[in-house]
């Protein structure tokens, strides 16, 4: 029981990073059917920020970072993204392909392809201990952040007008256009939004891991991707829940597998993932669409 | 109110207008009929700015609107209900109304408007917190005419509004343009049936392979055959252009 | 007749004899820069048969670096020394443990066992289509990548495996590159690349009548995925090592830079393409090597030649989607081409 409780906290708050990743991923697909491969760069670029900004007082570095990534987000669209806008997704995908191995790239030239320590808040990582279980404290404050975001996110797009203009939007851009959602605007501020829940990602993996490195975006936006495809491409719903599954298969695999196969764990999500596409590509969650009255 | 002139469009190497012109004053209720594919849905898009054009002159209240985005052209008090509604299925009914006063500036009016505009038309308070989609296709059309006259348009744009409707419906939907019209809204409407419309309009436009083929009052079209030639074009010696 | 076998294999021919003068010119000059070109012509055969895919079937292909992988290390298997074998690759099974085949041999059993995989992921692969599809081929190349990095006893896991025979050289890379365009030129004019090339552009139309997608596009994958591991296997027998980090993210961007840069749409764009980023790659290189100018020397840091790829490649989609070539292939001089030519 003991030993469930402790996998159940573990998959909670890795899964709560997954859906953080996956949410960012999801909302700019659901929007302009862009797989954002850069969504790992902006969480990468986060992390350095943090570390660049982080010696003076810790939530200033906090708000740099959000600042920071906000920014670069609103940049890329603007400057890569925008003018392949009515592209088939397939070009859409090969440009973010190159957005993220141009940021990369660039923090290769600045700051090396090396990984770097970085010691940051790791006052949290003391455990927290419930009768037997011990939950390091950052697992606790991932998920209660998360918890926050996802609300915060819900009540946008339910309550808002802005945020049932986002979700029109997603559903019939052209329509929404012709009752005057600016494109351009619930675009942008998608981008906005993709860049808060990566710097939040930057700031609690780095929590984390105490490390950074060029490459450190690559494994978030993957499993973002994932995380996505399995939820059912185009659901925000279905970005977290799948987040969410995905922090949890891994724990799982992490924890029942035998040693020697452990090191294949990714293989078997991935797999998951082609099975997904083949037999439910519209997601585990998401029965066939309500067919629409003529 | 509304001018255009010589509006060609091309999709690739098919030329869905050649050369049309028209012109829609002020209150008028001016129709546009014609069979499949004669480039009635694309005469509205360009207006509305969906469809780039390849030349021509379109005009509002003077203002040229070629080449701005539809989001600033509905915001100069034009609305556009088009072909198969397209309303958010997914969303609620009473979203989708919010949705039609995107354009407001004044908030707590359309506030207003949006609850007025249930009552107005009942079926679409009864199911305000229902998905849209869910509607059938008569309230579905309610809801995307209700959903463009909450953006408080001087220029009624509407596509085919009596697809896939039963004759009565299409009645109650003439209905309510008629009572827009009354209360001071310029209607274009584009119909393929144009019996309906016929009764409806003030003037009447025919648009046959994305050329003009009549225009003038609808009575110049009562005789049967007069309209079929119009519409058809059986007898080229069909009356000539104004 | 002459004439007219010219006019119909001239866009593969024009590119034959293209690559040929460059690597006659290459031959003539330095080491260095024959290396150089020797890279680029393995860079060609991947590329070459990424396109045989996707520049005929529409989807693309975020797997292919898998068959490299596949390939590369398939003849290692067969091609390194026993003694090589017992050291790092203590967990083969005994027939290859103690096979030492010839390189060539060595090559197509590899080629061959990357079509097979190619057979069994492509089977439900090739059901899928756009975002889908190129999610799918991705998976593949991570599943592939994470199995190579962690089956220690037969890959030697992240570290380098050594000592493969080197015998990839300028002309066995022409060669090869040669074979790969002929490859890719008959199957785009045989019957069934012309019904996937008419799936390209309308999947519905070409169902209609009677093409057969699916089918066509397994075969499309097997083929392109056997050639991807052709060019596998010459880097691995080029550099004399192989290491798993050399298929997988780095290299699906830049083969798929070089094929987007030059055009999807063409084997001359294939071409183009490779040509076009190894120059660049090449120069940055130089760069950040170092070089002098008067008396002070300018070096730049790594990561330049990946960065400047990059930024071409978004350039390229922002302004010229359909690549240099635009599908097109090179045209005819005006002695064949009974269209400008004069009637004797
Ligand atoms: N997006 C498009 N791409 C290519 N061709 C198009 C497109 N939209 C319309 N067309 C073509 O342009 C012509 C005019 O189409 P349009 O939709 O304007 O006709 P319509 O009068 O509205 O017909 P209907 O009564 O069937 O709605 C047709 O031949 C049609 O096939
Ligand atoms: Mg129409």
């Amino acid at each position: 029981m003991t030993a469930f409780l402790q996998v159940l906290a573990d998959a909670a708050s890795q899964g709560s990073l997954y859906a953080l990743s996956a949410l960012g991923i999801g909302l700019i697909f659901g929007i302009m059917r862009l797989v954002n491969f850069a969504h790992g760069e902006f969480i990468m670029i986060g992390a350095y920020m943090l570390m660049l900004s982080a010696a003076p007082y810790v939530p200033l570095a906090i708000l740099a970072t959000l600042a920071a990534v906000i920014l670069l987000a609103l940049l890329t669209e603007r400057i890569a993204f925008r003018p392949v806008r009515r592209a088939n997704p397939t070009t859409l995908l090969v440009t973010s392909f190159a957005v993220s191995f141009f940021l990369q790239y660039l923090f290769v030239l600045i700051e090396g392809a090396r990984p770097k320590g970085f010691d940051f808040l790791s006052s949290l990582a003391e455990p927290f201990v419930i009768g037997e279980v011990r939950v390091p404290k950052l697992n606790i404050v991932t998920i209660g952040i998360t918890l926050v975001l996802l609300a915060a996110l819900a009540f946008f797009l339910k309550r808002t007008h802005f945020g049932i203009q986002m979700r029109a939007a997603a559903l019939n851009f052209r329509m929404a256009r012709l009752l005057g959602v600016k494109a351009n605007r619930i675009i942008a501020v998608a981008f906005a939004m993709s860049g808060v829940l990566a710097a939040v990602v930057s700031v609690l993996y780095v929590a984390a891991r105490g490390e950074l490195s060029p490459v450190m975006g690559l494994q978030l936006a993957l499993v973002g991707f994932v995380s996505t495809v399995i939820g059912g491409m185009g659901s925000l719903l279905g970005a977290v829940v799948g987040g969410f599954l995905v922090g949890a298969l891994t724990v799982a695999l992490q924890a029942s597998l035998p040693l020697e196969l452990r090191p294949f764990r990714e293989a078997f999500v991935f797999a998951i993932v082609i099975v997904v596409l083949l037999a439910r590509p519209r997601g585990l969650f998401r029965g066939r669409e309500a067919r629409e009255r003529v | 109110m509304l001018q255009i002139a010589g509006l060609d469009v091309r999709y690739g190497p098919i030329r869905a207008l050649r050369g049309v012109s028209i012109e829609v004053g002020r209150g008028e209720f001016v129709g546009i009929v014609g069979p499949n594919g004669a480039g009635k849905s694309t005469l509205l898009l360009s207006i509305v700015g969906m469809v780039r054009p390849q030349s021509g002159r379109i005009e509002h209240d003077g203002t040229a609107l070629m080449g701005r985005p539809p989001e600033e052209i509905v915001r100069r008090g034009i609305a556009l209900v088009p072909e198969g509604r397209e309303i958010f299925g997914e969303l609620t009914v009473e979203e989708n109304l919010r949705l039609g006063t995107t354009i407001r500036k004044d908030r707590r009016a359309a506030e207003a408007d949006v609850e007025r505009m249930m009552k107005e038309f009942p079926i679409l308070g009864e199911r305000r917190r229902g998905q849209a989609g869910k509607l059938s296709g008569g309230e579905q059309q309610q809801l995307a005419i209700a959903r463009a006259m909450l953006g408080d348009p001087k220029l009624l744009l509407l596509d085919e509004p009596s697809l896939g409707l039963a004759p009565l419906i299409t009645k109650q939907v003439y209905q309510v343009l008629k009572r827009l019209n009354e209360a001071g809204v310029t209607i274009l409407v584009v119909e393929q049936n144009p019996k309906r419309i016929m009764k409806a309009a003030t003037r009447l436009y025919v648009l046959r392979n994305g050329q003009l083929a009549f225009s003038g009052p609808p009575e110049a079209l009562e005789r049967a055959e007069d309209l079929d030639r119009a519409y058809f074009g059986f007898n080229e010696k069909a009356r000539p252009l104004p | 007749m002459a004439r007219h076998a010219i006019r119909l294999a001239w866009p593969f021919l024009s590119l034959a004899l293209l690559l040929l003068i460059v690597a006659a010119l290459g031959s003539l000059a330095p080491t260095v820069i024959q290396r150089v070109i020797t890279e680029a012509f393995i860079r060609l055969v991947m590329v070459i048969g990424l396109y045989l895919f996707v520049g005929n079937s529409g989807v693309l292909s975020f797997g292919h670096a898998a068959f490299m992988m596949t390939g590369a290390y398939g003849a290692a298997w067969l091609d390194i020394p026993v003694k090589s074998k017992k050291i790092f690759l203590k967990g083969l099974p005994n027939f290859l443990g103690q096979a030492e085949f010839p390189p060539w041999l060595a090559a197509l059993c590899a080629m061959g066992f990357s079509g097979l995989i190619a057979l069994i992921v492509g089977v439900p692969l090739v059901r899928l289509s756009g975002l889908a599809a190129s999610i799918g081929t991705f998976s593949v190349l991570v599943i592939v990548f994470v199995v190579y990095s962690n089956w220690n006893e037969v890959t030697n896991g992240t570290s380098s495996l050594i000592g493969l025979p080197i015998y990839v050289d300028l002309w066995v890379a022409y060669g090869c590159a040669v074979g790969a365009m002929l490859a890719a030129f008959l199957f785009q004019n045989s019957r069934l690349g012309l019904a996937l090339r008419a799936s390209r552009e309308d999947e519905v139309a070409a169902k209609a009548i009677g093409v057969n997608v699916p089918f066509s596009r397994l075969v499309a994958f097997v083929l392109s995925a056997a050639l991807v591991a052709l060019g596998g296997i010459l880097q691995a027998h080029f550099l004399g090592a192989l290491n798993v980090l050399q298929f997988y993210i780095g290299i699906t961007f830049i083969t798929i830079a070089m094929l987007v840069v030059g055009g999807t749409g063409s084997l001359a764009g294939a071409v183009i393409g490779t040509g076009a980023i190894s120059l660049v790659f090449e120069l940055l290189r130089q760069l950040e090597v170092g070089f002098t100018v008067g008396a002070t020397e300018i070096q730049l840091p790594p990561g330049l030649r990946e960065l400047g790829v990059a930024v071409i490649m978004i350039v390229i989609l922002i302004f010229r989607p359909a690549g240099l070539m635009a599908g097109r292939e090179i045209p005819l001089p005006g002695l064949f081409n009974p269209s400008t030519a004069r009637a004797p």
